[in-house]
């Protein structure tokens, strides 16, 4: 299919429209059919230099369930500082529209600019539901993106419903113990989504929308907040979002020296280390590592607990793992109730008896 | 004087064993074991914290606490002004008893206008009881301030705040010029205790006591958006296999396990 770039009516921003779709050529009017009745939908999308990022993929599986009961349309906005931010992998993944904004004050998250942005690109997209990665940013855009456009926030949802009169929002609460599902009365929600809770998308090149940049007036917003320095602090090895093997520890640890044994484990298994917030909050081991409600959320196949007492507010950083293994000296710790292998013991001495058997079953049966 | 305004809420306490706390499905409720202790909300004293924190590097600071609750959520202000804040503000209406984070946001938004402003808003990244993050940014927007978020250390440089925040993967050093609204998380470290002399000279500090007639809140801003449609515990899927024997032979099974599985 051949694509035709043509002037937008500022001037300056560029479309991309399928030739074979003359009606988007009115795109800069609303994009939604009207009498849909979700109202649509928009992704706001992390891309990396390889692609969406996989919470992205998982963002765009949702939302095409959602648009299949609820109609609308499904747009995709990509921020960027420039033409990165016109991104057609997203049609692929499902967008029938992808707004690339663009602004070299976008290069990496600022609250104060993204906010500014993402608000002006609601105000004319009118979307129904805003879906956004529960990350860092996410957390911290979503919030004040649904105050500053009137709408309302439904954070950290591990689903979202369409039934028949609006979406329903699932997400855990009370320390991860308690589920609660939310429906709201606004125009517009702005919905934080989990990691590991949605199918993530397939690509699909057949699939068609169009593109264009987005380009939003920012000003003193830039100047409100400066970074000053950011310092990364990226893990050596695996990031634990992407580890299929993590081995975890938590206050039952009883030091940092504990660490060193599960890292011996985790780097056996290919895995990586993670921790209850006890030990990071005591600085046994690097915050970056601390898995939980306000941590990390993951979702590897198998996760081996070491001393961690599975608080809710931990689990729910964890719970959605296939398979969990318990290793504490309390028979009685509420892990058990989330974790399909338990040992009562001492990890000092289980953690280096699992690594030799690890070790023996794999010279039994070599690769 | 720079004056700090830390949002605080009264929760039961979520250090609490779960088995202490029920879930009224009917009422779509939380309810805790009578005799549980309510406490400030965790990262809402980190946030208490943090402003004391400003006043011992030496900035001349007023320390207002000021909380959405019922009457007995007063206690959540007297920890505050035990561990040193100077004021409190409880605001307390039985139209929100079911406020939500935008009627809540609204009203802490109006008691901080009434206060006559302040240079520095804090709040905790989120509440120990809903975990949802909302309010302390509402609160920022309402106000028009610019809005920082999950802050492991506060210092306030003249006009400025330097706050840096945690992000994953990073630590981010930002400035915002004050005022601004600054939301902490549990990395900032230990709130301290509040100590016998505090205590006693807390007795002795003002806190008001206003209701929404009080504040300049029109309909919209006291009718909630949200409605919980259900509340439940999570059913548990899994069924824990103990495995027993001596450690070799324990190591041994749970191995032989994860291998036919495909885990390892």
């Amino acid at each position: 299919m051949t694509r035709r770039v043509s002037d937008f009516d500022d001037g300056q921003a560029k479309r991309v429209i399928p030739d074979s779709d003359p009606a988007s050529s009115a795109a800069s009017g609303p994009w939604l059919a009207p009498g849909r009745r979700s109202g649509g939908i928009l992704v706001i999308a992390e891309t990396t230099a390889r692609g969406p990022v996989r919470l992205t993929l998982e963002l765009f599986g949702l939302a095409l369930r959602l648009k299949a009961e609820a109609g609308g349309a499904l747009a995709a906005a990509t921020f960027a500082s420039d033409e990165a931010a016109l991104n057609s992998e997203l049609i692929a993944l499902g967008a029938d529209a992808v707004y690339g904004v663009t602004h070299p004050g976008l290069e990496a998250y600022h609250s104060e600019a993204w906010v500014s942005a993402a608000t002006q690109l609601c105000r004319r997209v009118s979307p129904a539901l805003v879906l956004v990665g529960h990350t860092a940013p996410g957390m911290d855009l979503a919030p004040r993106l649904a105050f500053r456009i009137g709408g309302a926030a439904a954070m950290g949802c591990t689903d979202v419903a369409w039934n028949d009169d609006g979406f329903r929002f699932t997400r855990p609460c009370h320390g991860g113990n308690v589920r609660e599902v939310l429906s709201f009365a606004t125009d517009t929600v702005v919905a934080t989504l989990r990691p590991g809770y949605a199918e993530p998308a397939a690509y699909d090149e057949a699939r068609r929308g169009h593109i264009e940049r987005f380009t939003p007036a920012l000003g003193s917003e830039l100047e409100r907040v400066t970074v000053v320095q950011r310092r990364d602090e990226k893990p050596e090895g695996l990031r634990l979002e992407d580890a299929d093997v993590i081995v975890a520890g938590g206050r039952g640890l009883n030091g940092p020296e504990g660490f060193r044994v599960l890292e011996e484990l985790a780097g056996e298994l290919g895995g990586a280390v993670g921790a209850s917030r006890v030990p990071c909050d005591l600085g046994w081991c690097p915050r970056a590592w601390q898995i939980g409600l306000t941590g990390r959320t993951v979702q590897p196949s198998l996760y081996i607990a070491v001393g961690i007492s599975g608080a809710g507010h931990h689990m729910a950083g964890c719970g959605n793992a296939k398979t969990i293994v318990a290793v504490n000296t309390d028979p009685n710790a509420a892990i058990y109730r989330d974790a399909r292998f338990g040992i009562v013991g001492d990890y000092q001495q289980f953690v280096p008896a699992l690594l030799a058997a690890v070790r023996t079953l794999r010279a039994e049966h070599p690769k | 004087m720079m004056h700090i305004v830390v949002c605080a809420k009264h929760v039961p306490d979520p250090e609490a064993a779960f088995s202490m706390f029920k879930v009224d499905e009917t009422a779509k409720r939380v309810v805790p074991a009578s005799g549980l202790p309510f406490v400030m909300s965790p990262f809402d004293e980190q946030a208490v914290e943090a402003a004391l924190r400003i006043r011992e590097q030496g900035m001349d600071a007023k320390i207002t606490i000021v909380t959405l609750g019922p009457e007995s959520a007063r206690n959540a202000i007297r920890h505050g002004l035990a561990m040193g804040a100077d004021e409190g503000v409880l605001l307390c209406d039985a139209g929100w008893e079911e406020a939500d984070a935008h009627m809540t946001a609204h009203a802490l938004a109006a008691a901080i206008r009434k206060l006559g402003m302040c240079d520095l808003v804090l709040a905790g990244r989120q509440s120990a009881d809903w975990d949802a993050g909302v309010v302390g940014a509402g609160v920022g927007e309402l106000l028009g301030l610019p809005v920082v978020s999950f802050a492991q250390d506060i210092r306030v440089q003249g006009n400025a705040v330097r706050v840096e925040r945690v992000v994953e993967d990073a630590t981010e050093v930002v400035d915002a010029a004050l005022p601004a609204l600054v939301t902490v998380s549990n990395e900032l470290g230990a709130a301290r205790k509040p100590n016998l002399r505090e205590t006693m000279r807390a007795a002795r500090k003002p806190v008001k006591t206003w209701g929404a007639g009080d504040l300049d809140l029109d309909a919209q801003a006291l009718s909630p958006r949200s409605r919980r449609e259900r509340l439940h515990v999570p059913v548990k899927k899994v069924r824990c296999e103990f495995i027993a024997g001596s450690v070799t032979e324990q190591a041994m099974a749970l191995a032989r396990h994860l291998h036919a599985e495909n885990l390892i």
